[in-house]
């Protein structure tokens, strides 16, 4: 590992700049967006205004000066941590952001969890017992999953669960426990029933994208030569399937799986505004309706921040997963 | 004897003191949350009607959306600009401290901070001045009816209260600072707020030391927001829910039969109209080269008859809406109520004829701007006038947008036909509409008059409107200029939309037409 230290610190260099660049660039396309989205002075004022009172709220809120002008300005005041406050609730949009981070990242990791270790196995098993029926149903369903949009998963599972069944909330994260930044469902019973169907609703589509992906990687890789030699060596079976073959399938996996976590996280949007899950996703949903445009820009970078470090970090595991990686 | 006596009262006063003191938790929803708990900050309806249960004015609506007394007991004009207005004695704010004419300066004094929005609704008064400790003296610009509607819009707050927790001024987005009233409140009003998680739940205990006799039988209200159509309806539904109060028309049916929950509706104060581009000389979006269609009142006259607001109700608003014959609502203050029938008949042969008539024998392109998430059934409504006018020849271009960006149209008068509403409020009076959306637009006055219709003549009557107090002229004077008003078309009228919220069946909600859940009147089984 102490070979790596050098070129592990020029990689992270690296990484860090492009990542400033892409920030960087993110928030002024989304300032030039802004022209597009709507005025929230009639949201804040009423649309009864008159045009005068109008113009002095417009003004107030510097909407009327010139682009470059306004995004130098929001940078210079983001770069020392003040983000203004939300057009909608009057809150500093740095701590509303920061109060719904946790209620996104539970779903979503609840979501990956689920995606992951259920689509993985499935895949395995569909890979390696290619005509089973048991593997060819799995198909089948894995294609309902990838057709049906997600917010119509939710809506039936609410019939269901809720309205005919009643056992499990329909809305909201439940009771949950906080501690310092951090609010947790995991903790109690309410938290946990409500953490059900949006997680499934949520991992409908990634169970089915893994399940697909690791077998056809898996039928792939079975065809190789080294499994065909190791097989002939008569290593058993098992270890076959679960180490050496698994572990090349999960190269094309975690990359995909880094693009899809990140996608989750930025678009859990449907899934949290069908079960009022107190997210980001409803913070931007609300706050494009509304045209609050502080919540949106900072939005968007916190998004753009998320997704450059995911990608760094899936191009760390590289290494640790498959030793043909190189730096270069 | 009397030892009997005294046993036999306490026992009575036991059992009727221990049927009483019920907990009585009461969960609703709506499609938004409110907005802030800032009473001033905002000037949005609902944000509006939920402080209204926490925080309370010198006047109140009832249900029958008539003014009542709420903190002042009596008020007399003294002079012309000038109202007296006594205070209610025995008032505590909910932190226990008195509530006094001091509070009630100070509040006129915190509603003109610079970060304020409900001084918007307060542009009539000029000054609040104390005379004693029970005693405001309330000072006009002009002389002016309609002051205690107007003061619907300044709820008391605490002075005490807001200077020592630095709230002295209203929460101010141009200062880019947030403020303890924010989130934390303390008003006079039936609920006092016990927490608030923006988005997720708010919850209000009942006031126990409240100066007004409860009508309601809540001890607890919880509020929580539920955006999704289908999940709210989906959580009433479950029993999750005592009440919403936003019901898709197409949810009625399902909840209705369920048995266990019923739907109440009525109509709004809105009305929902067409508007005309009547100022430019060549019409925006259209065919039609070098003039503006609009312009002539037989074409207006033509779209009039084109539309039928019957149908509309039959198979757009599942039968739930009001036809209007005028875009002030029948139940607004001053509303003349001779004048709410269709001024002309549904008629597509008599439209075509007036087009005919008008140099348009093949009718003309034009494009049709509507919201799609702002009013009841909007975008279904516009489509269904698409298809009516098309029968006439009037061929329609949608462009069918949220509200976010049909607000920056109507701000810049970038429309040609557009649909528009009017609600009236918050002063529930005809006025507001007539001076919103036809007085001749200008950086004053027309706020909502996108079309750019003018009318001296019409605008020669609400300044003599404005000012005059007594309400039988008043009312006559309003008749006349809408008169002017629907004579010429300024406007094509559909109808009021309607109301609809749904509860548990055997909780009482009344519901009043200005779409304001009033906690103080609801009553649970």
């Amino acid at each position: 590992m102490g070979e790596l230290k050098l070129p592990m610190l020029r990689f992270l260099s690296t990484r860090l700049w492009n990542g400033a660049l892409v920030m960087l660039g993110v928030s002024f396309i989304s300032f030039l967006l802004f022209n597009f989205i709507g005025d929230p002075v009639n949201n804040l004022l009423g649309e009864t205004a008159t045009g005068a009172q109008k113009d002095a709220m417009r003004a107030a809120l510097g909407l009327d000066q010139p682009l470059l002008f306004r995004f130098y300005s929001y940078i210079s005041l983001a770069l020392q941590g003040e983000f203004g406050i939300s057009y909608r609730n009057l809150e500093p949009v740095g701590r509303l952001l920061m109060s719904r981070v946790p209620a996104t990242l539970e779903l979503s990791l609840c979501a990956a969890v689920l995606a992951l270790g259920v689509g993985i196995p499935m895949g395995v098993y569909a890979g390696i017992k290619r005509n089973s029926w048991l593997a060819q149903s799995m198909q089948v369903v894995s294609l309902i999953g990838v057709s049906i949009p997600s917010f119509l998963t939710g809506i039936i599972l609410i019939l269901i669960f809720s309205v005919e069944l009643n056992w499990l909330p329909a809305y909201g994260r439940g009771e949950v426990v906080k501690f310092s930044n951090w609010s947790t469902g995991l903790l109690t019973i309410t938290g946990l029933k409500s953490l059900v169907m949006p997680s499934i609703t949520l991992a409908l589509f990634q169970l089915t994208l893994f399940m697909r992906l690791v077998r056809s990687e898996m039928m792939e890789v079975l065809r190789t030569d080294y499994i065909k030699f190791a097989r002939a060596r008569g290593i058993r079976d098992r270890s076959i399937y679960f180490h050496h073959a698994l572990k090349n399938t999960l190269i094309p996996v975690i990359t995909v799986a880094g693009l899809q976590l990140g996608a989750l996280i930025a678009f859990s949007i449907i899934t949290e505004t069908v079960f009022q899950w107190p997210g980001l996703g409803l913070l931007i949903i609300q706050a494009i309706t509304f045209a609050d445009i502080p919540v949106i820009a900072a939005y968007l970078i916190l998004i753009a921040l998320l997704f450059v470090t995911i990608n760094a970090v899936v191009d760390m595991l590289y290494f640790w997963v498959d030793p043909r990686v190189r730096l270069g | 004897m009397k030892k009997h006596l005294l046993v036999l009262s306490l026992a009575a006063a036991v059992a009727f003191g221990s049927v009483s003191v019920q907990a009585k938790t009461f969960t609703w929803t709506a499609s938004t949350d409110a907005l802030s708990m800032d009473p001033y900050s905002t000037n949005n309806s609902f944000t509006n009607s939920f402080m209204n249960n926490v925080y309370e004015g010198l006047v109140r609506f009832n249900e029958k959306m008539e003014i009542e007394p709420a903190l002042a007991e009596s008020w007399q004009t003294t002079s012309p600009t000038v109202w007296r207005f006594k205070l209610r004695r025995n008032v505590k704010f909910h932190n226990g401290e008195a509530m006094t004419a001091d509070d009630v300066v100070f509040s006129w004094q915190r509603v003109q901070s610079p970060g304020s929005i409900s001084k918007l609704n307060l542009g009539d008064v000029k000054d609040v001045r104390k005379v004693d400790a029970f005693t405001v003296d309330v000072e006009t610009k002009a002389p002016f009816p309609l002051l205690a509607n107007e003061l619907l819009n300044l709820t008391i707050m605490s002075k005490a209260w807001c200077e020592a927790n630095n709230a002295k001024e209203a929460s101010d987005l141009k200062e880019k600072k947030e403020n303890h009233a924010n989130r934390n409140t303390n008003g006079t009003g039936p609920f006092m707020l016990k927490s608030r998680e923006i988005d997720v739940k708010t919850v209000m205990v009942a006031n126990p030391t409240w100066w007004d006799k409860p009508k309601h039988n809540l001890t607890e209200v919880n509020f929580t927001p539920i955006k999704s159509d289908a999940t709210r309806t989906s959580s009433l539904l479950s029993g999750a829910l005592d009440a919403t109060v936003n019901v898709p028309l197409q949810d009625v049916q399902r909840i209705n039969s369920s048995g266990a929950f019923s739907v109440v509706q009525g109509p709004e104060l809105r009305t929902i109209f067409l508007g005309m581009d009547q100022f430019r000389d060549e019409l925006l979006y259209s065919d039609v080269k070098g003039k503006n269609p609009f312009k002539d009142l037989r074409i207006r006259k033509a779209l009039y008859q084109a539309i039928d607001v019957e149908g509309i109700k039959r198979s757009v608003m599942r039968g739930v809406s009001w036809p209007a014959g005028m875009t002030v609502a029948p139940a607004l203050n001053g509303a003349p109520l001779g004048q709410n029938t269709r001024l002309l008949p549904f008629n597509p042969d008599a439209s075509k004829k007036l087009l005919a008539e008008a140099g348009y024998p093949d009718g003309f392109t034009v494009g049709l701007q509507c919201p799609n998430d702002r009013y009841v059934y909007d975008e279904q409504i516009c489509l269904a006038i698409i298809s009516m006018l098309g029968r006439v020849g009037i061929k329609i271009t949608p462009q069918i947008e949220p509200v976010a960006k049909w607000n920056i149209r109507l701000n810049a008068q970038d429309v040609s036909l557009y649909m528009i509403g009017h609600a009236g409020l918050p002063m529930a009076d005809a006025y507001a509409v007539l001076f919103d959306t036809a007085a001749t637009r200008s950086k004053t006055q027309g706020g909502l008059n996108s079309g750019g219709y003018s009318n001296p003549a019409f605008d020669a009557m609400l300044p003599k409107i404005a000012s005059e107090l007594d309400p039988a002229k008043r009312k006559a004077l309003i008749g006349e200029a809408v008169a002017i008003e629907r004579a010429d078309i300024a406007y094509i009228p559909l109808h009021q939309q309607p109301i609809t919220w749904a509860s548990k069946k055997g909780v009482e909600l009344r519901q009043a037409p200005d779409n304001q859940l009033r906690l103080w009147l609801v009553t649970a089984p």
